[in-house]
């Protein structure tokens, strides 16, 4: 993947202490920056609404330029229950392949390593992916058994990544919104695990709960800052995410260039604060998550905001606790 | 019991699935998770174990040779060369080879030392400070992905498929009883198994069907009563699983463990996933296939 000189990759000092864990020095409050993270929140009833508008609005409205990239949309695909929504739904993801081909890009591909599971195939079949999505087959890319390449990372000289990836010039990281019961939230940051290749790491990537989950969150945003965030919270989970807990209509959608000021306003969306969640509390060399800083575009989030239900061991997290 | 598949004709599947293998066997004699792709161990040796007596497997062999390590251990790739759960994969191929060599006895012995990091003092003294999240007794180690991470229920099975089957097993009996133990341990309240958590915060988890298939080959020679949950789990597993992976492990560990099963291949041809076809290949032949058998109870 190209690197470019944004404002995230400019701000990357504090960021040399992550790995190390030195995490936790929430520099957003400090300095005004010049200029605010765009958010878009849109509202989406189902998703046999017009999806394609709502995304194009909000894509538009965060000023994104695909033309002549090559884009990786990154789904949250994990497993599949019928009865719960554990999985970024299907024809949302076909409403953001078609949309980023609208707007020119090179080449749109779908690309996800499930953490649990060893046939991605299988699950994106269970989970309603190859009917849903034209030319599926021909544009999936299983992360967890491609061709890799290394990179420095993760205190590594050499750690193992998709070729598919790495080539690509954007990420779209096309999140669930969930509750998490080890990082509370699992958004667009989060979702990024499943970038890691079974076929090395294993499944589950058991690797990155010894770096730490929260370490191993930002690294991944950290080796990756092209990417853009759009989370699917139409329908999502409370309680006992990201496998177990219960479906809740959230109507929403959240995007921006932004990962952290995102999933912050994903937090909040969710009544969880967001300075309670140790991966964007670490997080202030990657983006912003302070209101101050953030400029909310789309529609009012006052009226999607709902307290998603938590578990016991996680009531601490509640906005305002 | 039939499965909802339609009725196809086996020798042919099986016929193009041969050929599907062979054409897409790489230059250097390994194959890729896909066609066209870098060879990799994991394919490469289900490929070799379905083609074992062909040349094409020997030609698999040469090159997996080359993949061992000084330490015993077999590494994942060309250019991925740290120690590998795939050792355990090797040695089941080269057990259906009839290869006991000095190679095999120090992949042998690789595996036979290799533990779960989560029975290491360092993570106990770690756990011990935390809230208990995940029911599991953590003094029973299995075998993990990498060397230095947990234990998980893929790892394990296959290594004790491996340790089983060697002629050694009767000295590897505690390991070998221990990674039962983690199993048994791990099982989910369905009676199948997942990657290797059976409940967290309280709630129990389901199992898997390619998980299910794995740790019932491994677990063969077990008393029956003590598997009958998870046979049944395999069975329900078997009639509604889309994956052909998990219906080609499931396949092979009915059939290793007796159980009637009328499955069908889901289509004529394969997919494009190498594995795939080379354990469709092995769990649908008419006759059983044999390099999964574990032929003694060791415990």
């Amino acid at each position: 993947m190209s690197l470019k000189i944004d404002r995230r990759s400019a701000i990357p000092l504090i960021g040399l202490g992550v790995m190390s864990g030195v995490v936790g020095h929430n520099m957003k409050s400090e300095s005004v920056p010049a200029v605010l993270s765009p958010v878009a929140v849109m509202g989406a009833k189902n998703y046999t609404t017009d999806l394609l508008d709502i995304l194009y609005r909000g894509v538009m409205t965060c000023g994104l330029n695909v033309v002549g990239k090559r884009v990786l949309l990154k789904p949250n695909l994990v497993e599949f229950d019928p009865q719960r929504p554990i999985n970024t739904d299907p024809r949302f993801v076909a409403a953001a392949v078609e949309l980023f081909r609208k707007l020119g890009a090179a080449e749109v591909r779908i690309g996800e390593g499930p953490g649990h599971r060893r046939d991605s195939w299988g699950v994106a079949e269970e989970a309603g992916y190859r009917d849903a999505i034209p030319d599926f087959d021909k544009i999936f890319v299983d992360l967890n058994r491609d061709d890799v390449a290394a990179v420095k990372g993760f205190n590594e000289p050499e750690f193992f990544f998709s070729k598919s990836l790495l080539q690509a010039d954007l990420v779209v990281s096309l999140a669930k919104m969930k509750t998490h019961h080890w990082a509370g939230v699992t958004l667009s940051m989060k979702n990024l695990f499943g970038l890691v290749p079974g076929c090395v790491y294993g499944w589950p990537k058991n690797i990155l709960h010894y770096k730490g989950i929260d370490p191993s969150i930002l690294e991944l945003n950290r080796l990756f800052p092209n990417t853009f965030a759009i989370v699917d919270g139409i329908t999502a989970m409370e309680g006992n995410g990201p496998i177990q807990g219960t479906g809740l209509h959230a109507g929403v959608v959240v995007m921006g260039n932004d990962v952290v000021a995102v999933d912050a306003t994903c937090c909040r969306l969710m009544k969880i604060d967001p300075d309670k969640i140790g991966h964007i509390i670490g997080a202030s060399h990657l983006g912003y998550s302070a209101v101050t800083h953030i400029e909310q575009r789309g529609e009012n989030l006052a009226q999607f905001t709902k307290a998603f239900g938590l578990i016991k061991e996680f009531d601490h997290l509640r906005l305002d606790a | 019991m039939t499965t909802e598949t339609p009725q196809i004709d086996l020798a042919t599947a099986l016929s193009i699935r041969h050929a599907h293998l062979v054409r897409f066997q790489n230059a250097d004699g390994g194959w890729g998770y896909f066609p066209g792709k870098a060879s990799w161990l994991e394919p490469t040796a289900y490929a070799a174990l379905a083609l074992h007596q062909e040349e094409a497997g020997q030609r698999a062999l040469k090159l997996l040779a080359g993949w061992q390590r000084p330490d015993g251990a077999w590494q994942a790739s060309a250019q991925v060369k740290d120690a590998y759960w795939g050792t355990a994969l090797m040695l089941t191929l080269y057990r259906a080879i009839g290869r006991q060599d000095e190679s095999y006895a120090r992949g042998l012995d690789w595996l036979a030392r290799t533990t779960g990091a989560e029975g290491s003092l360092t993570v106990r003294i770690v756990e011990r400070f935390r809230a208990k999240v995940v029911d599991q007794d953590d003094s029973v180690r299995g075998w993990p992905w990498r060397p230095g991470n947990s234990s998980w229920v893929e790892p394990t099975s296959h290594a004790l498929v491996a340790l089983k089957q060697s002629p050694r097993a009767a000295a590897f009996v505690a390991r070998i009883q221990e990674g039962e133990g983690y199993l048994m341990d791990r099982r989910c309240p369905d009676g199948g198994w997942n990657y290797g958590n059976k409940r967290v915060y309280n709630t129990d988890m389901v199992s898997f069907p390619e998980t299910t298939a794995l740790a019932l080959i491994a677990l063969q020679g077990r008393a029956p009563a003590e598997l009958r949950l998870s046979l049944d789990r395999a069975l329900a597993h078997a009639k509604s699983t889309k994956s052909p992976m998990a219906r080609a492990w499931l396949a092979i560990a009915l059939k290793l463990h007796g159980v009637p099963l009328d499955m069908r291949l889901a289509g004529l041809s394969p997919g494009r996933d190498i594995s795939i076809a080379a354990l469709e290949y092995m769990a649908f032949q008419p006759e059983a296939n044999k390099v999964f058998l574990v032929e003694k109870r060791h415990t």
